[in-house]
């Protein structure tokens, strides 16, 4: 069942080069119990994708008007700060990429942890507290009913984004929104994260949204997969289609960008140049400049429309208009 | 909670040690000073036409206990320094602490009010003119806070006496009015003083409220940057909430760090202040000491006590951010 919908999600920022656009016809769904995968390379707009759905992008952020982000029938892009409370932290929670930099540094974690449970729920303290106490435990914390009283910086990395899954889950959400979540740890501690995420979605039947640059890890991870690329969804499918058999030159290029285990002998061939600044944004196709496949004016001049490859499977690249 | 008496304690042990230091570091240099305190005390004889001879010097430098070695000497001198006991003046040849306490009280009042007044100015106004979206009202703040920075103390002050004289007819220097100079301290007197001393802690206190609303600004819009900002409104803070427990608190022990330095600066620039408002405070005192009469026992417990206070202050900004940011506690007592 869709949970959240996101509908022509167009953003731009107003700065002092002009309104620049970030964000092109974004469309997806999320659905119940289902792990959906962005993935593209650093600025390529996940992020701000990713805080779009709960308002939390900067001041000069400007939504266009036909902008929708749907959840049960109303688009909460109509909604002000007030009426966006219960989706932040309780029906939608976010996890960021630096574990260290998102507890508040001299606030105990209990107290960041309580504070959250009591925002969205009529709740006491005690209460709130024992119920941390009980989700660290969890997540695999040891000791919580001690490490509790303790401030971010006494925790390990790993330790960190644990406590940060536990609080984001602690309200039980419907939306777990995780951005880069193992970026900044270990990989036998990514492992330990992953399955921590996954283990949870099986046991709440909630939604995630999980994103990352790391194609490999999305095919241990998500059932859907969608690639962007300045802003724009460029493909988009089932992992299974859209690792195995990418239709998008971006999608390919980052494929054979990526190293593979199994396979010592496979060329990496990493792609030229790198994602152009929101100022210059190319006319016509936004991956022009560092495609291979580059075929000539309509590349040049026009916006490739997307369209369905196969059922579920969608890419928007000129090669294949008729 | 234990950490928190174990950090006040280490805490004081090394403002102790920094006294000790410096006091040494002073006393050494009251030594360096040409000539000694018993010359100065005979010196006034010959002035009455009076022969000195060397007798005499060693006699009163025997009566002074100059004669005992330098660290005996020393010690002395700190043990009663520590008690406020600071010896005779070798020219005015008064006790020290009798001239001096009182109107040290009047220079470190008249800077620990002024620095007061700033802060509590500052760290409101400060944050309104990080978070304030009314154009008008931040242009006004940075007005007011170019103005204090810009115009020298001693300028400000020359101002305000001209426009007293010329519209009041009343100068407003001094600290009190004719009749109550020299008199005991009363409630008249007091509130007499307070009529006074508004002038030096308005001029002093501008400045310093400038330069620490510009602090709070700077610091308040960088904590707001920062993810876990963020990431408190992703868990649905909001408002006044957010602002007050997450970049406010945080900016909080920065600009608390900064207060030992901001009353040190008050202090250095209240001579200038004091002397062109004809107000003898410790510090005018301490210049005359130095330059006119060489007096180096005045002189150091001048120093002596400047130094003290401020070693204080920084002890007690130290405990408020151990208390508000525990980070600081881990770095003093270097504990995992
Ligand atoms: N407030 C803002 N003002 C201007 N540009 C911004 C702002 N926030 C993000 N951007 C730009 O938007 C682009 C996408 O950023 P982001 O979503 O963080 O990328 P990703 O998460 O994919 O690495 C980047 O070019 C970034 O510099
Ligand atoms: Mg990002």
């Amino acid at each position: 069942m869709s949970l959240v919908k996101v509908e022509n999600l167009n953003i731009q920022f107003d700065t002092d080069e002009g309104q620049l656009l970030a964000l092109e016809d974004v469309n997806f769904t999320v659905n119940n119990g289902e792990i959906l995968g962005i993935a593209g390379e650093s600025g390529s707009g996940k992020t701000i994708t990713a805080k779009s759905l709960m308002q939390l992008n900067d001041e000069n952020t400007l939504y266009h008007p036909n902008s929708k982000i749907l959840y049960q029938g109303e688009n909460l892009l109509n909604y002000d700060e007030l009426k966006m409370v219960p989706y932040r932290g309780k029906i939608f929670s976010m996890i960021f990429q630096e574990p260290m930099a998102s507890f508040a540094p001299a606030i105990r974690i209990g107290d960041q942890m309580v504070e959250q449970l009591q925002i969205h729920e009529n709740i006491s303290v005690q209460e709130a507290r024992e119920r941390s106490i009980q989700v660290l435990t969890s997540v695999g914390i040891p000791d919580s009913a001690t490490l509790i009283d303790q401030y971010s910086y006494e925790f390990s990395g790993g330790m960190r984004q644990r406590a940060m899954i536990a609080m984001a889950l602690s309200t039980n959400p419907q939306l777990l929104i995780a951005d880069e979540p193992t970026t900044a740890l270990d990989v036998t501690i990514q492992a330990q994260i992953i399955n921590l995420i996954k283990r949870e979605v099986r046991e709440r039947n909630m939604g995630v949204i999980f994103i990352t640059h790391d194609l490999a890890l999305l095919a241990q991870t998500a059932h859907r997969i969608l690639i962007m690329y300045m802003g724009k969804i460029v493909e988009s499918g089932t992992t299974y289609q859209v690792l195995t058999n990418p239709q998008h030159p971006y999608t390919q290029s980052l494929i054979e960008s990526s190293p593979d285990i199994n396979n010592f002998e496979k060329p990496l061939i990493p792609i030229p140049g790198e994602v152009p600044l929101l100022k210059d944004r190319p006319q016509g196709c936004v991956f022009q400049n560092r495609c291979k496949k580059i075929m000539g004016e309509a590349c040049r001049t026009q916006k490739p429309l997307t369209v369905a490859h196969e059922d579920g499977h969608t890419v928007a690249c000129h090669i294949y208009h008729e | 909670m234990k950490t928190i008496y174990q950090f006040i304690a280490v805490r004081f042990g090394l403002s102790i040690i920094t006294l000790l230091l410096i006091s040494f570091i002073v006393f050494s240099l009251m030594e360096l000073v040409p000539g000694n305190c018993a010359e100065r005390y005979l010196s006034f004889k010959q002035s009455s036409g009076q022969n000195i001879t060397y007798q005499d010097i060693a006699a009163e430098e025997k009566r002074l206990g100059l004669d005992r070695p330098f660290l005996i000497r020393y010690s002395t001198w700190v043990v009663n320094a520590f008690q406020g006991d600071f010896g005779q003046s070798c020219i005015m040849r008064v006790d020290i602490s009798t001239l001096l306490i009182p109107k040290f009280g009047i220079s470190l009042g008249i800077c620990l009010v002024a620095l007061i007044l700033a802060y509590s100015l500052a760290i409101p106004f400060g944050i309104i003119s990080a978070t304030t979206k009314n154009q008008t009202l931040d242009s006004s703040l940075k007005f007011f806070s170019y103005l204090g920075l810009a115009m020298p103390n001693f300028m400000v002050a020359l101002m305000v006496m001209l426009f007293s004289t010329i519209y009041f007819g009343d100068t407003l220097t001094g600290l009190f009015s004719p009749e109550f100079q020299g008199a005991p301290w009363s409630m008249a007197k007091f509130l007499n003083f307070l009529s006074h001393a508004w002038l030096p802690i308005f001029i002093l206190g501008w400045a310093a409220t400038a330069l620490a609303l510009q602090t709070v600004k700077a610091l308040v819009i960088d904590e707001n940057k920062k993810l876990y900002v963020t990431a408190a409104k992703a868990r649905g803070v909001t408002g006044r909430r957010l602002l007050l427990n997450y970049p406010t608190r945080h900016a909080l022990s920065p600009l608390i760090n900064s207060i030992g330095f901001d009353l040190n600066r008050i202090f250095n620039d209240l001579p200038i202040v004091a002397i062109i408002l004809a107000i003898t405070d410790a510090g005018s005192l301490l210049l005359q000491a130095l330059v006119r009469s060489n007096d180096q026992q005045l002189a150091g417990a001048i120093i002596f006590l400047m130094t003290a206070t401020i070693i204080f202050i920084n002890f007690v900004t130290d405990i408020v951010l151990s208390i508000i940011d525990p980070r600081t506690r881990r770095g003093m007592l270097n504990q995992r």
